[in-house]
């Protein structure tokens, strides 16, 4: 059965996306592939970052987030780092810098939290991946389940 | 061959709104207006579908309240298969129609207006959004942010998914609640409660000073609808209508929302997409009433549930009855919340909460049928006629931002005479302008959650229809 993820120092998968565009649904195919696969993870998969994800990511020990890019080299898998940024106004588009920012704001500390990206290509109105990103969502599940092996 | 059909420019943006306000000959402000410059169409593009569409169809119009048209769309195709749905499907219906109001509460008052009340009208356009509020006083936005995800929660786990559920069907819903579920939802109860009745207690201080925004923020005589139970007690889902006039006396009692084309009108102007609402017995413009949170407190005698009921008596000797100033659309949110909250706790305690019988099957018996629900922002109806085939043939909505559209002009109207002097327009006036239009939570508050940031343009235009001066903000 469905439940509301409830989050106790345990990792956070936030895969974010459009899943009715296509390859938009990157973040959250990979999501779901975590979420069979590492049971001891909460996976939470969503739309967009908005500021109510902020309480669930307070209580993580590690934080991944898995977007699609359109910015990068065709095949690499990304992983960085998140930082910390102030959101100057609200929005529709929070970054998961933001989010990070904005959950310290409110709750002080906040967990490591890496960003995992792959480069899509597609984004026509299909509820479906293209091959090469259903492979790229395996790559991006197996990147995230590394780190978070490596922080238990 | 494939096609791709391109639409452009896309009309269906995210609330692009306009002020224009006219100085008349003596220099004083003649006519202040509220244009709505998207078009939607959603009765049109519906014609020809199945009925049984409507529901998830209809839904998509809104990503804040998609599950009032996902209720008031099933009761219109309730009314087309002519069934009665099983007590215990109108009981969860009801639970879901609660959250949906809890989270598009929070959403309005902490995410869109906290900015102006709790750092001031006139605080730094820059500061003024939740996230400034989060730096000036996190309890409150993390208040904010919890309310809101309880709504959402509840709503995930009725309906499968946070937006566009699809679980409330034509003759019901399509599956019964489990006691796991039921638990989960009541364990997130007293967390809510304590938000809230800090909130509320934050909320009264913050009253003092706002005394020109009370004076002059939509504050009016006009009538007041919404549903009631009957007899007087506060209602969102069901039941008949009532109108109360400025006195509160009870104008209409009674009313069936089927019989609606009898006693409201429409009238599209020429400056806006979005039609205004009338109630036809006073005809137009004279009809004009206020719908939502505010005008549902102005109608009933009590809540029904004690918390609410405690404080909407302490909000009625602060400020009358009936509540004329539709600054109180906030305070009015927030009673509006305690109901839910309670209401929802007695639901899931009815005995029968986990009953099997959730849904009534049938063909279609009737080729018209009306539904009608309290949104968040008011009485939300749809209206659609089917052909013998259950095909969609017409359709007609009233949502709440309709029923509104004359008085939030009329408050546009009054504020900026209120604010803007010598005719030259302060960035506090503009955020005053907008403010009025934001107590009202329109649906296009899409566009207004960019609090301070709003894509607004106000004009000022002399006698001779000269520009005088103009302040634009772009999104």
């Amino acid at each position: 059965m469905k439940q509301p993820v409830t989050i106790s120092k345990r990792a956070l998968i936030i895969g974010f996306g459009n899943p009715l565009r296509e390859d938009d649904g990157l973040g959250w195919r990979a999501a779901e592939l975590i979420e069979s696969e590492q049971p001891d993870a909460a996976v939470i998969k969503c739309h967009q970052l908005t500021p109510e994800l902020a309480e669930a990511i307070s209580q993580a020990s590690l934080v991944i987030f898995l977007d699609a890019s359109m910015n990068q080299a065709p095949g690499e898998v990304s992983t960085q780092h998140i930082g910390r940024e102030n959101p100057q106004a609200l929005s529709h588009h929070l970054s998961p810098a933001q989010l990070m920012g904005f959950t310290e704001q409110l709750f002080g500390e906040t967990p490591r939290s890496f960003l995992i990206t792959c480069r899509i290509e597609n984004v026509g109105w299909s509820e479906e991946l293209s091959r090469r990103s259903q492979r790229s969502a395996e790559r991006m599940a197996a990147a995230a389940q590394a780190l978070v092996r490596e922080s238990s | 061959m494939a096609q791709k059909i391109v639409i452009d420019p896309v009309t269906r943006i995210e609330g692009h709104a306009k002020v224009t306000v006219q100085i008349g000959d003596d220099g004083k402000i003649a006519d202040a207006r509220l244009h709505i410059t998207q078009l939607r169409g959603f009765e049109k593009f519906c014609e020809n579908r199945p009925f049984y569409e409507m529901p998830s169809l209809m839904a998509r119009i809104c990503g804040i309240c998609p599950v009032s048209h996902l209720i008031a769309s099933s009761k219109a195709c309730d009314a087309i298969l002519g069934v009665n749905i099983p007590a215990n499907a109108a009981r969860l219906r009801r639970i879901l129609n609660l959250a949906q109001i809890l989270q598009s509460h929070a959403l309005s008052v902490f995410h869109l207006s906290s900015p102006d009340l709790l750092l001031g009208m006139d605080s730094p356009a820059e500061k003024r959004h939740l996230f400034g509020v989060a730096e000036a006083a996190p309890e409150v936005a993390r208040d904010g942010i919890r309310l809101r995800q309880i709504g959402q929660q509840i709503i995930e786990l009725l309906g499968g998914k946070r937006i566009h559920p699809a679980w409330v069907v034509p003759g019901g819903v399509s599956a019964p609640l489990t006691a796991e579920k039921r638990d989960q939802i009541q364990a997130m109860l007293p967390d809510g409660f304590a938000a809230l009745q800090r909130t509320l207690d934050a909320f009264r201080g913050l009253l003092q000073r706002f005394p020109e925004e009370m004076e002059s923020f939509a504050n009016f005589p006009s009538l007041f609808l919404g549903l009631t139970d009957g007899a007087g007690k506060l209602e969102h889902y069901d039941g008949p209508l009532r109108v109360v006039g400025a006195d509160g006396n009870v104008v209409a009692n009674g009313l069936r929302p089927e019989d609606y084309p009898k006693y409201l009108g429409e009238v599209a102007e020429n400056d806006s997409y979005l039609k205004s609402a009338y109630y036809r017995p006073l005809g137009y413009p004279d009809g004009i009433y206020r719908v939502g949170p505010l005008a549902r407190l102005n109608l009933v005698t009590h809540c029904g549930t004690p918390r609410a009921d405690h404080e909407l008596g302490a909000l009625r000797t602060f400020a009358g009855s009936p509540l004329l100033s539709s600054f109180h659309y906030h305070h009015a949110r927030l009673i509006e919340m305690l109901h839910v909250l309670e209401r929802i706790g007695e639901l899931l305690a009815h005995p029968d909460i986990l009953s099997p019988h959730v849904r009534a099957f049938s063909e279609p018996n009737c080729e018209e049928g009306v539904g009608m629900a309290e949104a968040p922002r008011g009485t939300l109806l749809h209206h659609y006629k089917v052909d013998r085939n259950g095909l969609m043939q017409w359709a007609n909505l009233m949502i709440a931002t309709g029923h509104n559209n004359l008085a939030m002009n009329r408050g546009v109207m009054q504020t900026a005479s209120y604010f803007v002097r010598d005719g030259k327009l302060s960035e506090g006036a503009l955020n005053r302008v907008e403010a009025v239009v934001r107590a009202f939570d329109p649906c296009l508050s899409c566009s207004t959650h960019a609090a301070g940031q709003m894509p607004l343009r106000i004009e000022l235009i002399g006698p001779d229809g000269t520009l005088l001066d103009s302040v634009a903000r772009e999104s």
